[in-house]
């Protein structure tokens, strides 16, 4: 199983506020993600820890979670922010995930569930952490 | 080169798990070049390295911590620019 994983998701898991991605990596998953929503995870750690270079090293050398930019991600990330006001970094996210023909997957937020009522195309790709079934 | 016989299956996998490769590096990939990285990818694969990192971060961070500062970033992108 193969998951675009976005920058909240992956938060939640450092966090403690989901253990699905782990018990799904524990399975044999794999976690993709851009390096813009990699980028981040980086800046909130170091926020918060005061460094980040150590556990995103360990996070990308377990080769659980892979970095990618597949080409044409950064097109249609553009074009998901133009049609859609959520974040820059969530539509990288689901570009990954459609460029891939994959989900991916989000922390729970308002403002993405209600751009996915406007527009079901978004909701294709989606799939949030309380969904996942472990 | 030795031929290998594989089940129709398997090889439909193989050839679907190429072509997300192939949307992944832009060019294509061939299914020797495609079991080639699944290999490496089995064997490479730290999953203990993985736990060690999201443990020693829970260790420092409390729940819901790391997404409170993400909001609080995303929020600094809409106020710039």
């Amino acid at each position: 199983m193969r998951l675009a994983v976005d920058t909240g998701a992956l938060l939640a898991t450092l966090d403690g506020t989901s253990d699905a991605l782990v018990k799904l990596a524990e399975r044999g998953a794999q976690l993709v993600m851009t390096p813009v929503n990699m980028a981040e995870v980086y800046y909130v750690l170091c926020r918060r820890l005061g460094e980040a270079a150590a556990i995103v090293k360990d996070l990308v050398e377990s080769d659980v979670v892979y970095v990618v930019s597949p080409p044409g991600v950064h097109t249609e990330a553009a074009r998901c922010k133009c049609r859609n006001s959520i974040a820059l970094a969530d539509c990288y996210s689901i570009s990954l995930a459609r460029r891939l023909g994959i989900k991916a997957v989000f922390n729970r937020e308002r403002e993405l569930e209600e751009a996915m009522g406007r527009d079901p195309q978004l909701a294709r790709f989606i799939v949030f952490l309380d969904q996942l079934q472990h | 080169m030795e031929s290998i016989k594989i089940r129709p299956e398997t090889k439909r996998r193989l050839i679907k798990y190429r072509a997300r490769l192939e949307a992944e590096l832009g060019r294509k990939v061939s299914l020797d070049e495609a079991i080639a990285r699944l290999l490496e990818s089995a064997e490479s694969r730290d999953f203990a390295k993985f736990l060690k990192a999201v443990e020693r971060t829970r260790s420092r961070a409390g729940k819901g911590e790391l997404v409170g500062l993400l909001k609080a970033g995303r929020g600094e992108d809409e106020a710039g620019g």
